[in-house]
């Protein structure tokens, strides 16, 4: 209180002058109600009027005033504040996609990197997803997020990332705040986030702001754009695999308005429009809306939905059986979230705002025959809600607070059995969990001096589960310190604690992955994680650089003893062991954002190791995914007046991997036979081949002819057909000898798709 | 004719977009040690065999005499030291070592040492005798369904103390006796603990065994042993590592109270039933 009265007290006391305006498209000259303005790229500013116009009052100086409005391109103005001043913001529509819902403010300043304390994260809009190639022509945000330093992929073509060399359940998927347990569709070769309804998605590698917690290693916040356009627009594509279509539209202009999409595969549809005799009896869709509601200056509203699922369902009559036997399979994922948001602002000083959501990822699982019945279910349903409040107190000063809920019911594995297989493997079922995150958290952000710019937060969380309270102390901190008008140096620290596992291989992503509460046994994950930036920017070209320096320390990860069978194993819990892990790197991007040539640069460093007392002999090892060195060049450019080319360049070092390495026979039980057993390598002791890969991308812009513009995409997946392995197998090569050789799964694959938007 | 056309089509476009492999040149190879596995004959033979770990492209698996030749260990000295007195093991034949001068106490501790000069190293091992267990009784049934599956009922009388069994099921041929198919002599192997059962009283069971290519006919030796904790976790990793590990499962090596090396220095007893199956 007393810093905040002194701060106001400094600023009014120097001459005020009035900066009035008004906000209005360029194109209809309409004015732009409700637009944002800030300051310096601080948090100080304020909002438009029903009727575009607006009043600051600041002291004498050199200010940059921005101007944002959702649907149009932001714009930037210098002004060297004497006297009274008067200024009409006129600003273009742009590709209303690209705009971003602002929900929080104190979270990355999207447009200066240099300027705010925060580092290690990175924004990736639809221009950033659409001009990666990708397998298929499927624009993926995963697979752009795998692009990005500090992100490690998986297995070639997956999902799996692991960020600064934590495993693959630390990081928390965030779609309109509520969490995303699942993320891939056809097996997690492509993902549950359909593009073209994204608005904006931002990755936080460390640094984490006050207000994200419940993961270890990464957020992934992605942020639905929102449904408000001038008239009725949409877009689509027919892909190979997929094909998707989405509509917006107003109801009361700039009152209501809405969104809705779908996508579904299309190849299940082709060959069976093909052929009668062969089918593919496996699909995805997903279904996507938003509503939006603007009552007034002060309040807003909105509502979006995600609905999709997997389905295999496949049935076999026996030919060899006449009583009608069949062998009958029904595979079924399914993956919703719901978010209603409020945002209330009422004044040009606060922020508040409220969004209350439900998710839910299931799987049921059933295969019979005859009498034969196999069938599994789990699942993970949470109901939370967070509040939070931001008060612009000056141009120094912002403060942010808040408060979140969170309950997840967890259902980790049922499984029932019927007929003989109920004798071969009996029934079974893991307890369900009730387990509620709760969290209080605030953070301040300030001007110390010109060059220095503090962010301090903490963020009090607290695990509820088997009768027994986890607390989390979880300090933020980030540092920045301008070295000139163009770079700055960050520090940053931040704790985090983790109340959820996955229950599976830490090594990769499946869609039958069970989720599972700490428990009065499992201990909660937690880390602290440091970290040094350097950020450099040339407004001129629109080119920025980011390097980042950390050290991570985690502790309770979990894995199983070794030799447990994972599979519908419902007492999964006796086996899970936990230890600790540390890792430690650098990291690199180097970003150009321009209307003829867009791209980035990017190179990670990592170390990154485990330590169980039961494995390895409890001595430490490589995590799965320590890839030493990563790196990509993605680029694309305008060649001529519609055409574009894009392409891919990323080079990975091999992951870890416990090979085979030797065999011994000892007597079976009875003594009657051999059983010959492998010896394996210590854990991870092995390092597959690095892999590079070069993939391109031609795009063929149509005419824009009455507002519709269609867009042909044509390339080439892995053009020089290099493995990028998975694993290590022994063979027998053509000399009849035993090799080992490291397979790869996808070679040169061509694509083609075609894209609409009206 | 269309079926096979888009058979064909799927098939070249899958090939075509798996690429080449990658060679691998530098994968550790693994230390060569000691492999001991034992065998109790009646109540004062013990006979041991031990062979050396060999490398991962050394061998071929498919042929089974070689395996057994090179790879057992000759002019070893076996030592087994119990209740003050020690008994050296004599070489039967290369790599099988006995004597049948050894008392076979139940409950007592029984130290291995081995040294082997050729390869100048030495393995040790400890175990106890463990309580001889009978079966009270023991059938089969046999049942058609998705898969021949075979339904095996017992029962006998649980020993003192915290008790692990097992029990082998293993058809009987006399294929069984060449030594080429000595890698496919498949045992199924039940584990039973004491556990929810009180103290000395009668344990009954049942459990179906699968993919057995068994018919009506067919004469199937049942054992019935009381067996170490030790050995007891090794057959259940055994049996978990059935679809082997691989994606979902880390792989893993399996435990070994052979310290220096690898296999079990362990003694039990068999009770074993001949049952066949009749229609």
């Amino acid at each position: 209180m007393c810093l905040s009265s002194a701060l106001k007290n400094e600023v009014y006391s120097q001459n005020l002058h009035k900066v009035n305006g008004r906000i209005a498209s360029e194109e209809t000259g309409e004015n732009l109600g409700l637009a944002n303005i800030s300051v310096n790229n601080k948090y100080s500013g304020t909002s438009a009027n029903e009727s575009g116009n607006f009043s600051l009052r600041l002291p004498s100086g050199a200010y940059n005033l921005s101007v944002s409005y959702v649907g149009y391109e932001t714009e930037y103005i210098s002004i060297d504040l004497k006297s009274d001043t008067n200024i009409v913001f006129k600003l273009k529509l742009g590709d209303k996609s690209l705009k971003e819902l602002e929900i929080v403010d104190d979270r990355v300043d999207k447009f200066d990197p240099v300027g705010n304390p925060q580092s290690s994260a990175i924004k990736m809009t639809q221009k950033d997803i659409k001009m990666v190639p990708t397998i298929a022509g499927e624009n993926d945000i995963i697979k752009v997020l795998q692009l990005m330093p500090g992100v490690s992929k998986g297995i070639e073509g997956t999902g799996d990332f692991f960020v600064r060399g934590g495993d693959a359940d630390q990081n928390l998927l965030l779609l309109d705040g509520a969490t995303i347990y699942n993320t891939g569709h056809l097996f997690g070769f492509i993902s549950v986030f359909n593009p073209d309804i994204i608005g904006e998605a931002t990755i936080y590698r460390g640094a984490f702001p006050s207000y994200y917690g419940g993961r270890l290693s990464s957020i992934l916040d992605v942020r639905t754009a929102p449904s408000f356009s001038e008239k009725p627009e949409g877009e689509g594509s027919i892909g190979l695999i997929s094909s998707k279509i989405m509509l917006k539209t107003p109801i009361i202009k700039n009152k209501l308005s809405f969104m809705i999409s779908a996508r579904r595969t299309y190849i299940d549809q082709v060959i069976r429009a093909a052929s009668r005799d062969v089918e593919l009896p496996y699909y995805f869709y997903d279904l996507n809306g938003r509503l939006d509601y603007r009552l007034n200056e002060k309040h807003s509203f909105y509502f979006s939905s995600y609905y999709g699922a997997d389905i295999m369902k496949f049935e076999q009559e026996v030919e060899e059986r006449d009583d009608g036997s069949a062998f009958r399979s029904n595979n079924n994922i399914f993956n919703h979230s719901q978010t209603f948001g409020w945002q209330f602002r009422p004044s040009s000083q606060w922020k508040v705002d409220l969004e209350v959501h439900h998710s839910l990822f299931q799987y049921d699982l059933v295969n019979s025959f005859i009498e034969e019945k196999i069938e599994a279910a789990s699942g993970i349903e949470d109901y939370g809600a967070n509040l939070n409040f931001q008060n612009n107190i000056n141009e120094k000063t912002s403060l942010f607070f808040g408060l979140s809920a969170i309950n997840h019911r967890v259902k980790p594995i049922e499984f029932t059995t019927t007929g003989l297989l109920a004798s071969i493997l009996p029934g079974s079922r893991s307890p369900g969990k009730s387990l509620t995150e709760s969290s209080v958290y605030a953070e301040v952000s300030h001007d110390l001096t010109e060059k220095v710019r503090i962010r301090a937060g903490y963020r009090q969380s607290f695990g509820f589960v088997d009768n027994r309270i986890y607390p989390g102390f979880e300090p933020r901190l980030a540092i920045r310190y301008s070295l000139s008008k163009v770079s700055s140096l960050k520090l940053s620290y931040s704790r985090m604690s983790q109340y959820l596992h996955r229950v599976s291989s830490s090594s990769i992503t499946l869609p039958i992955d069970l989720w599972y509460s700490a428990t009065k046994d499992i201990k909660p994950q937690s880390a602290n994680q440091y970290s040094i930036g350097y950020a450099w920017k040339y407004p001129a070209n629109k080119i920025v650089v980011e390097a980042d320096i950390y050290y991570k320390d985690m502790n309770n990860l979990t894995e199983y003893e070794p030799g447990t069978s994972l599979l519908f194993n419902a007492e999964f819990e006796e086996a899970l062991l936990q230890g600790k892990g540390e890792s430690y790197g650098a990291e690199f991007i180097l970003k150009k954002e321009g209307e003829r040539f867009h791209g980035w640069l990017t190179y990670s460093l990592t170390w990154a190791y485990r330590q169980f007392d039961e494995l390895n002999e409890g001595r430490p090892y490589n995590a799965t995914y320590d890839r030493r060195h990563n790196g990509a060049i993605v680029l694309q450019y305008n060649v001529y007046r519609r055409w574009d080319v894009s392409a891919v360049w990323e080079y990975i070092s091999g992951s870890r991997f416990t090979p085979v390495i030797g065999n011994y026979a000892v007597l079976n039980p009875t003594n009657t036979g051999i059983d010959v057993l492998n010896i394996y390598s210590d854990r991870n002791a092995y390092t597959l081949s690095n892999a590079h890969r070069l993939d391109l991308m031609v795009i063929l812009k149509s005419k824009l002819i009455r507002k519709f513009q269609g867009e042909w995409r044509a390339g080439v997946y892995n053009v020089y057909n290099r493995a990028t392995p998975v694993q290590v197998y022994i063979t027998v090569n053509e000399e009849g000898n035993y090799e080992y050789v490291q397979p790869g799964l996808f070679g040169t694959l061509p694509f083609i798709s075609y894209h609409f938007k009206f | 004719m269309k079926r096979t056309f888009y058979i064909a089509i799927f098939s070249i476009c899958l090939n075509s977009c798996i690429p080449e492999p990658l060679v691998v040149d530098d994968v550790p190879v693994a230390g060569e040690k000691l492999v001991v596995s034992t065998v109790l004959g009646s109540e004062q033979v013990l006979s041991l065999i031990l062979t050396r770990s060999y490398g991962a492209l050394e061998v071929d698996l498919k042929n089974n005499s070689e395996l057994i030749e090179n790879y057992v260990v000759s002019d070893a000295e076996v030592w087994v030291r119990y209740n003050n007195e020690i008994v050296k093991l004599d070489q039967l034949v290369p790599g099988v070592y006995g004597t049948n001068n050894i008392d076979l106490n139940t409950d007592a501790t029984y130290e291995l040492e081995v040294y082997d000069p050729k390869g100048n190293r030495t393995v040790t091992s400890q175990t106890e005798l463990k309580e001889n267990v009978r079966f009270n009784d023991v059938s089969v049934e046999i049942f058609n369904s998705f898969d021949t599956s075979l339904q095996v009922s017992y029962s006998f009388n649980d020993v003192p103390g915290e008790s692990y069994y097992m029990v082998n099921v293993q058809k009987l041929s006399e294929r069984q006796l060449d030594p080429e198919r000595i890698l496919r002599n498949r045992v199924y192997t039940h584990l039973v603990t004491d556990i929810g059962f009180p103290e000395g009283s009668e344990i009954t069971g049942n459990f179906l065994t699968y993919f057995r290519y068994l018919s009506y006919g067919d004469t199937l030796l049942l054992s019935l042993s009381n067996i170490s904790s030790d050995y007891y976790n090794y057959l259940e990793k055994v049996n978990n590592g059935f679809l082997g590990p691989g994606l979902i499962n880390e792989p893993f090596n399996f435990p070994t109270n052979v310290k220096n090396g690898y296999g079990f220095f362990n003694l039990y007893f068999r009770d074993s039933k001949i049952r066949t199956l009749y229609q």
